[in-house]
């Protein structure tokens, strides 16, 4: 049986304790046996117990088939002393002397009469009793019988008279005893053949997971690639070499995802810090003068306001991604939001010659203040970016019924559907956009997105967690539209606690 | 010597440029992929900076682009670190990859090093006769004698001194000190010619009329 000795060492090191346990083909194996055995044995047992029945049953009728002709000799007017054991009957108990039977005849007053036959070796006749007498029989069986060791002993009433008719049951229990013993010889070569059986079986079935658990212990974060063979022996394999596999792609994704966010993200803060780096040893290669200086600070600074900015973001998407962006939810009008976003905004867009026109309702419904005007900003951002001077940006705040509207549209350079299809995904710039530089100094203070592709991610997952829904229209050439719905009562302070600061 | 910058953050744009100038090299710019693959089919550059991901005209696909016709020197400057960039950017024909963030010091270097290979000199000290010109530390001694050269005087004979025992024109020497923007008159060529010659004391720098200068070997 395939049983890793050790249960320790076959884990190598582990953390925690590995409880000892019998291997599946050890445990299968021997439950296997132990069915067969059960089963062949009571099978032998009950064999030998039916012949064992019949054979007494035999032995009784023939005995009382003596015993009847007996007794009608003995009414016929026979003598007692002339009586004898009739001739095929003798034959029938066997000419062999330990086969041979004898009868003794009791008067009522159990008075012995007559006897004849064989007696057992050692045994006078004087020692033989009559049975008491019990109720007559009837039906089949019309006699009394007793087994005393292999002899069995019939009583008869024959007139007022009681007739004993006795034989040892040799020939009889050396046909059990080999029966017996043909049957040990059947059951041991049975069970021989059903504990290779069990073996092949046990080892069938326990193989294939021990194989498994082999294989997924090789596995690691570095190999996440690898797959398991589906080609198993049971059904029940394949489904858990499926099932394993596609957790394993899953996680495979998964951990790509996190690896790409890392690489992005790192790469994302390589520029500012070429920048701060180049700037300050710009500045410390020689003298320069107070201006260079000046310039030099002012870069830097807004440099590192940048990079704090996308620290603030991919903190944000990291927390997102985690469940545990801090969220307040308290009841907030979408358009005093709007309102805010679009004021901070303004001067932003006039830098381009942009103007914001701004149409809103009163728009309540619960959310996070902060985060909303995050939404806002990021959109109009973005709608700044993308769009040439002296354009518009038109914003509508909008509540209807429980449903909040805000549609920000602008008249920018607009998406192809290929762009659009990526526009949603982290650190995704649109191409045009390379080009613009980050915020000018002096709107340092609007903690819009930091222009590393971060604004729509934000923006998608914020407006998710508002419990509401973005999409996104754009024509290139035309303009871009953005549309997010909320619900009044989205969000549900009792249902989310876990979000609440 | 005369490089190209190609990069689109404008912070980091400037300051390459001002590294560089403060080095004597003549920097022009470019902020997009087309812009520099245009300036640098045109003009003769020492060294071109290359930076990759770059809008309208990705950095690799500028290199491809350039190789077809020319074999100007290019350092790519990414801030793309992965092992199959970098193998990929070599391949695409670049002469030296360096990743963001990057020291001063050490793109320095690599300039320095891409010039002497072009040169086909594998030591940073040129020698011409008693004359011995350092490009890293930029100075020039006659016979184990210091002298001073202005900016633009060590430009002139660090440009000879690299492509010594070769011939070169008055517009070769031009295009290659001076930046696009760069609007001094050729006459000050010959000042500056005649300033090292003074200082340096020795022949060194040979007139060919009709087609240029030469450092003989």
């Amino acid at each position: 049986m395939s049983s890793p000795g050790n249960p320790s060492g076959y884990w190598g090191q582990t953390s925690f304790p590995v409880p000892a346990a019998w291997s599946l083909a050890k445990t299968l194996a021997w439950s296997h046996v132990s069915l067969a055995t059960l089963t062949v044995v009571g099978f032998a047992l009950a064999m030998l117990w039916t012949q064992y029945r019949a054979t007494i049953r035999q032995v009784e009728s023939e005995l009382f088939g003596a015993a009847e002709t007996m007794k009608q000799s003995l009414e016929a007017g026979v003598s007692p002393d002339d009586l004898s054991i009739p001739e095929p009957f003798f034959h029938r108990f066997g000419r062999a002397t330990r086969d041979q039977a004898y009868w003794v005849l009791w008067s009522q007053e159990s008075k012995l009469i007559a006897w004849g036959g064989r007696l057992p070796d050692g045994t006078s006749v004087s020692q033989l009793r009559p049975f008491p007498l019990s109720p007559k029989p009837k039906g089949p069986r019309p006699f009394q019988s007793e087994r005393d060791g292999r002899t069995i002993e019939l009583m008869v009433e024959a007139g007022n008279d009681r007739l004993i008719l006795a034989r040892p049951m040799a020939k009889e229990f050396d046909a059990l005893g080999s029966l017996a013993i043909r049957l040990l010889g059947g059951i041991l070569v049975s069970l021989s053949l059903a504990a290779l059986i069990a073996i092949w079986v046990a080892k069938r079935i326990a193989t294939p997971i021990s194989d498994f658990a082999c294989a997924t212990r090789a596995l690691t974060h570095h190999r996440l690639n690898e797959r398991l063979d589906v080609n198993q022996s049971t059904s029940e394999m394949i489904e858990l070499t499926i099932a394993f596999n596609t957790m394993l792609e899953n996680l495979q994704r998964a951990f790509e995802r996190q690896k790409q966010f890392t690489a992005d993200a790192a790469h994302e803060l390589r520029t500012p810090v070429s920048v701060v780096l180049a700037q300050s040893e710009h500045c410390l290669a020689r003298m320069r003068s107070d201006d260079d200086y000046r310039a030099g600070f002012e870069t830097t600074r807004s440099t590192a306001v940048h990079m704090r900015q996308l620290v603030q973001d991919l903190l944000d998407l990291a927390r997102m991604d985690d469940g545990r962006l801090p969220l307040q939810h308290e009841p907030t009008d979408l358009a005093t939001v709007g309102n805010e976003a679009v004021a901070m905004m303004t001067p932003v867009a006039a830098e381009k010659s942009i103007t914001i026109e701004l149409t809103s309702t009163s728009a309540m419904m619960l959310g996070d203040r902060l985060r909303l005007r995050q939404i806002f900003l990021n959109l109009l951002s973005n709608a700044i970016q993308y769009s040439d001077a002296g354009t518009r940006i038109r914003v509508a705040i909008i509540g209807e019924g429980d449903k909040t509207n805000m549609t920000i549209c602008d008249e920018g350079i607009g998406m192809s559907d290929a762009e659009q299809a990526l526009v949603w995904n982290r650190f995704h710039r649109v191409d045009a956009a390379r080009t613009v530089s980050t915020q000018s100094s002096q709107h340092e203070q609007v903690p819009a997105s930091s222009g590393a592709g971060l604004g729509l991610s934000l923006v998608a997952e914020l407006v998710r967690l508002h419990e509401g829904k973005i999409e996104m229209a754009s024509t290139p050439g035309v303009g871009t539209t953005f549309t997010a719905t909320f619900t009044r009562t989205a969000i549900d302070p009792a249902a989310e606690p876990d979000r609440l600061c | 010597m005369r490089i190209l910058v190609v990069e689109d953050q404008p912070d980091l744009q400037r300051l390459l440029r001002a590294c560089l100038e403060d080095e004597g090299y003549a920097v022009d710019t470019a902020s997009d992929g087309n812009e520099g693959l245009a300036k640098a089919v045109v003009w003769p550059y020492d060294v071109i900076i290359l930076d990759l991901m770059l809008p309208k005209l990705d950095g690799l696909s500028l290199l491809e682009r350039l190789r077809e016709r020319h074999s100007t020197p290019v350092l790519i400057l990414s801030a793309k670190d992965a092992l199959p960039d970098r193998v990929r950017g070599l391949d695409c024909g670049a002469d030296d990859y360096l990743t963001k963030p990057f020291e001063r010091a050490e793109l320095l270097a690599r300039i320095r090093a891409i010039i002497r290979r072009v040169a086909g000199h594998s030591q940073s000290t040129f020698k011409a006769g008693t004359v011995s010109v350092d490009l890293r530390s930029k100075t020039v001694s006659v016979k184990d004698v210091l002298i001073s050269l202005t900016s633009r005087e060590f430009s002139v004979l660090e440009y000879l001194i690299t492509h010594q025992g070769r011939v070169v024109s008055r517009e070769e020497l031009i295009d290659h000190l001076s930046d696009e923007h760069d609007e001094s008159n050729s006459n000050s060529l010959e000042v500056f010619i005649s300033n090292i010659r003074r200082k340096v004391g020795t022949p060194l720098i040979e007139t060919r009329r009709g087609f240029g200068y030469v450092i003989s070997r």
